[in-house]
């Protein structure tokens, strides 16, 4: 838990001036040379008037922020609302958010009249996956000389979650089910791919795609693009579990990849409208049924929160609410591949990001 | 730059402008007899043109040979036009150049650097040549609106691409308005500084702890305007011209101060070629109120004279040379054979009356007094090759009374050397050896006139010594009739005892240059609040009020509390609020298994469903144990209601999740309720 705290500090240009005036003062003081008087005098009134200026209490500036829930790296727009609780305005103050703005330049707020609410819009880009329950902002002012700077933290509390970022898949994964998959018969009687979308059509492309009314309609040959069905339930294994003697902290970009195909996977299921019944092994298995936005949010939280466990073997009827389904993707997040435990899956799996061990 | 908004490129301009007028006034502030106008601008504007060319060149050779061309330029053009080489001069040709370039080109950290540059060059300026207080406070305009541009612009800087938020950024003019508000106290503040600084304690300064019996036996006390009669270096007395008031003259009859009137404060009787010291002094602590030094004698008529000491006169006695009697003094160490005086203790303004005979050099009547070969007055220094001095004595065929020994002395120094406040230069090891002998331009001041007049007037037998302290001073506007004097007043000459006189002066630097290069400040820039009042007690009050507003001590604490306020803690930190815990993994994590365990004996949570619909459900069911219930209060409050997962609310879950596996398989059906579309 950080503390909320003010700090004041000299800048490299304040930092260069009191050295000078400590000279000048001394020298003025041992030698009472009236010339080192006045140079100390006028160095040191600058600097006397900045120290005085500067706001005091900055950090109880009150920062109000809503949860944020993004993926990582993913650039977004956050807006604050700001109230300066002290008696003067603030001038010059810049806002940040070291966890968020690392790669984005602070927000200048011109002035902050006390007590008055003001919306301030900054950007970020939370770049590590995480669940935070406190969020850290940082306020600076140099105002009004710049030879100090007084540097606010104030933590206050706001959910931030960093899903993991999103990664490219290769076309075998996004496809590996639907072109192996029938047609759930809720959906549809017929074999065979399902319509996806309309394009323009090329030549020397086969014609018997051309859809003819469309093409009629609009006066130009459009193409049907179809793709596979995609079953109404995937099955998903998320298995975080590091190999047997395996240091926990070892195969981080291979852990976040994984999580980040995970979510990659989730998405792109759930807007084929399909189902995913994960299974997260970890030092305790548990289950998400992904149906709906609430359980997708659930489980991109659980990812956020996610971490490599130690490796611990798994009931064989952990698995047996898959065995039902035809297709299971499997993700070997903490480098374990567990080739047995593959079999306990009577249908076809497909492992992701399996080119190890 | 073009990128920039409009009001940037106009602070651009503004910081500038700030920055430009810092250095104008630095340059301003150099003194116009030691560094001319075409010397300096010999230096600056080819160094600015190099920085306004900067931009213009990309190879590193292009700048090279562009610097090396101008400054080539700038040397033979100083060296055509401008003056032999002095110390000012070649301090000046190190700073100007790096200053004029950087405040041009303005890249980077220039403008600090211009900053320091100016700031550099106008402490040359007030140390040659004093404080002008209306070029200080220019330039601390200046340099607080710059501070302020700079400032500002790091801030709008840091954000890139101007990017702000909230009200609209300031202007130049705003900037402006908060440089002109921040100026009036950062010259106050500098006041307060300068103030308190010369009451501090210092390890070097002499005075008030020195008991009598110390003063009588010690030689190495301070004494008057410094220990020492520097020469060389530290330009000695001159070193002190800031233009601080010392004392007002007023004559008891109402008459006229003397123009040409000598004040002494100290005496300096052992020679050198760099250095004259007062030697050891026979002082005795006197607190008669009123003094008798000498009796005075027939030759003149006796005056009196009205001196009051001002503040910065704390530490010296001043009195006329051929001072009789003393009156209003209070505690004062006194060298009768001497004739030198040092007060006891640091005193407050005072005033007191001198009766005094202005004596000039006698004729050859009158003796010199037998004393002075016991108080060391005919002594010269170690190691002094005496032979150029007695060569420059023969030329000038010194010899005859004292009074013509002493009148051919000035005036071969009058040709030998001209009159400048510089040091003396030349190939010599010692500043006087410099002063006479040096090949061409022999220069020097009232120092160098005096030590030179000195020795040769003791190489000729007439012992003689060195008197320091205050020549002519300026008419006081508030009275014509006084005269004020200050450091800038500072003088040197030569004091020879004759028997029944006392010591005479012998003043050998030229009548015109007596003070008359000494710019003096005090008229201009007098303060109402020193100068005396006897007119209206509305203005004793308001000079009182002034004087008591300006004390050390008052600023000095007003310094400290602002200080203290500033920096008083701030009490502890913040109260911590603690967040509101998000639903914790393990909690959900049990909650899944129940709803797992309620799944597998055929009671599964419906898509969309709300666990409290669900709950529900299960109620219509018949199949919500009081387990379950609790289970599922527990994590509501976990999830929704900030409270903690502990170990109550765990064996809660826990139990709601053997209530649920121990559920029979087949329940009955219910009617679906709460189940969303």
């Amino acid at each position: 838990m950080a503390t909320s705290s003010t700090i004041l500090e000299l800048t490299l240009r304040g930092r260069v001036l009191a050295g000078l005036c400590a000279v000048a003062a001394g020298a003025a003081w041992l030698g009472e040379d009236p010339n080192a008087r006045i140079a100390a005098a006028m160095l040191a009134a600058p600097l006397l008037i900045d120290l005085l200026a500067k706001p005091r209490r900055l950090h109880e500036t009150e920062v109000r922020v809503g949860p944020r829930r993004t993926a990582a790296g993913a650039p977004f727009t956050e807006h604050l609302t700001i109230v300066n609780t002290g008696r003067s305005p603030v001038r010059e103050c810049l806002l940040l958010e070291p966890r968020t703005m690392r790669l984005d330049p602070p927000t200048l707020i011109a002035t902050l009249p006390p007590g008055v609410p003001q919306r301030v819009s900054a950007r970020g880009r939370s770049l590590q996956r995480s669940h935070v329950l406190e969020r850290v902002f940082v306020l600076v002012t140099a105002w009004p000389l710049g030879l100090f700077r007084v540097r606010a933290v104030i933590a206050i509390t706001a959910d931030l979650v960093t899903e993991p970022a999103r990664v490219q898949l290769t076309a075998n994964v996004e496809n590996a089910i639907a072109e192996q998959q029938a047609a759930p018969r809720d959906r549809t009687r017929l074999p065979g791919p399902e319509f996806h979308s309309l394009r323009e059509h090329q030549p020397g492309e086969d014609a018997r795609a051309v859809h003819a009314l469309r093409s009629a309609s609009l006066g130009t040959l459009v193409q049907r693009v179809t793709r596979g069905r995609t079953p109404r339930t995937v099955g998903m294994v998320l298995d975080l579990r590091r190999p047997p003697g395996r240091q926990l902290g070892l195969g981080t970009r291979r852990f976040e990849w994984s999580l980040g195909a995970a979510a990659t996977l989730i998405h792109l299921l759930r807007s084929r409208a399909a189902e995913v019944d994960v299974l997260v092994l970890d030092s305790e298995p548990s289950r998400i049924l992904v149906r709906g936005p609430g359980q997708e949010s659930d489980f991109l939280m659980l990812l956020a929160e996610a971490s490599p466990t130690p490796h611990l073997p798994v009931d064989p009827a952990t698995f047996e609410h898959l065995r039902r389904l035809e297709h299971c993707y499997w993700i070997p997040a903490g480098a374990f591949l567990a080739t047995r435990e593959h079999e306990a899956i009577a249908g076809t799996v497909h492992i992701i990001g399996g080119d190890f061990e | 730059m073009s990128a920039l908004p409009a009001s940037m490129r106009s602070i651009e301009r503004l910081a500038a402008v700030a920055l430009g007028a810092c250095t104008v006034l630095a340059l301003c502030n150099l003194p116009t007899e030691e560094l001319p106008a075409r010397w300096i601008l010999c230096w600056t504007v080819p160094a600015a043109m190099f920085g306004l060319l900067f931009g213009y060149t990309r190879q590193l050779w292009q700048r090279a040979l562009l610097a090396v061309a101008l400054q080539g330029g700038a040397i033979w053009a100083a060296l055509a036009l401008g003056a032999p080489l002095s110390r000012p001069a070649a301090l000046a040709c190190t700073i100007l150049p790096p200053m004029a370039f950087v405040v041009v080109r303005r890249q980077d950290a220039d403008a600090a650097l211009g900053l320091f540059l100016s700031f550099c060059v106008l402490l040359v300026g007030v140390i040659l040549d004093g404080v002008d207080v209306a070029i200080i406070a220019g330039y601390g305009l200046a340099a607080c609106l710059c501070l302020r541009c700079e400032a500002h612009q790091q801030a709008r800087y840091a954000t890139l691409s101007s990017r702000t938020t909230g009200a609209p950024q300031p202007g130049a003019r705003a900037l402006l308005t908060t440089g002109l508000l921040l100026t009036i106290p950062c010259l106050l503040a500098a006041f307060a500084i300068d103030r308190t600084l010369s009451v501090l304690p210092s390890p070097t300064r002499g005075g008030p702890t020195v008991s009598p019996t110390e003063a009588q036996s010690s030689t190495r006390r301070s004494t008057g305007l410094g220990d020492s009669f520097v020469l060389d270096g530290g330009r000695g007395l001159l070193a002190n011209l800031t233009g601080e008031q010392l004392v007002r003259a007023t004559m008891a009859n109402g008459s006229p101060v003397p123009r040409g009137m000598y004040l002494r404060s100290n005496c300096f009787a052992v020679p050198g070629l760099d250095r004259w010291q007062p030697g050891k002094m026979d002082f005795r602590s006197v607190k008669n109120f009123e003094l008798h030094l000498r009796a005075p004698t027939p030759l003149a008529r006796v005056q009196r004279i009205e001196l009051e000491r001002y503040q910065g006169a704390r530490n010296f006695t001043f009195a006329p040379p051929g001072t009789c009697d003393l009156v209003g003094l209070e505690r004062t160490f006194v060298d009768f054979s001497r004739e030198a005086l040092q007060p006891a203790e640091p005193v407050r303004a005072e005033l007191y009356e001198a009766a005094y005979q202005d004596l000039s050099l006698p004729g050859q009547e009158i003796a010199i007094d037998g004393r002075a070969a016991s108080l060391g007055l005919l002594g010269l220094p170690n190691n002094l090759d005496r032979r150029p001095f007695e060569n420059l004595l023969d030329e000038w065929q010194v010899g005859g009374s004292t009074a013509q020994i002493a009148e051919r002395i000035a005036a071969g120094l009058g040709q030998l050397c001209r009159y400048d406040r510089q040091e003396p230069t030349g190939p010599f090891p010692h500043a006087l050896q410099n002063f006479l002998f040096a090949a061409s331009d022999r220069h020097g001041y009232c120092m160098h006139f005096a030590s030179a007049a000195a020795l040769m007037l003791r190489m000729r037998g007439i012992p003689c010594r060195i008197g320091v302290g205050l020549y002519g001073g300026d008419v006081d506007r508030q009275d014509p009739a006084a005269r004020i004097f200050g450091s800038q007043h500072a003088h040197a000459w030569v004091e020879i005892p004759f028997e029944g006189l006392g010591f005479v002066v012998f003043d050998p630097t030229p009548a015109v240059e007596r003070g008359a290069r000494m710019q003096s400040t005090l008229v201009n820039s007098a303060e109402p609040e020193l100068a005396p009042q006897h007119d209206e007690a509305d203005s004793d009050l308001l000079a009182n009020l002034v004087a008591f507003a300006t004390e050390p001590w008052l600023l000095a604490l007003l310094l400290a509390v602002a200080i203290a306020v500033r920096l008083r803690p701030q009490g502890g930190p913040r109260e911590q609020v603690l967040p509101t815990p998000a639903p914790a993994r393990n909690a959900r994590r049990l909650l899944g298994r129940i709803l797992r365990a309620l799944d597998q004996v055929g009671l599964p949570r419906r898509r969309g469903q709300t666990l409290e619909l669900f709950s529900q459900d299960l109620a219509a069911r018949q199949c919500l144990a009081a387990e379950l219930r609790d289970a599922f209060a527990a994590y509501q409050e976990v999830r929704f209601g900030g409270r903690p997962f502990d170990d109550a609310r765990e064996q809660q879950m826990l139990r709601g999740l053997s209530a649920a596996t121990s559920l029979p398989t087949t329940p009955p059906a219910a009617p679906e309720i709460g189940a969303k579309a």
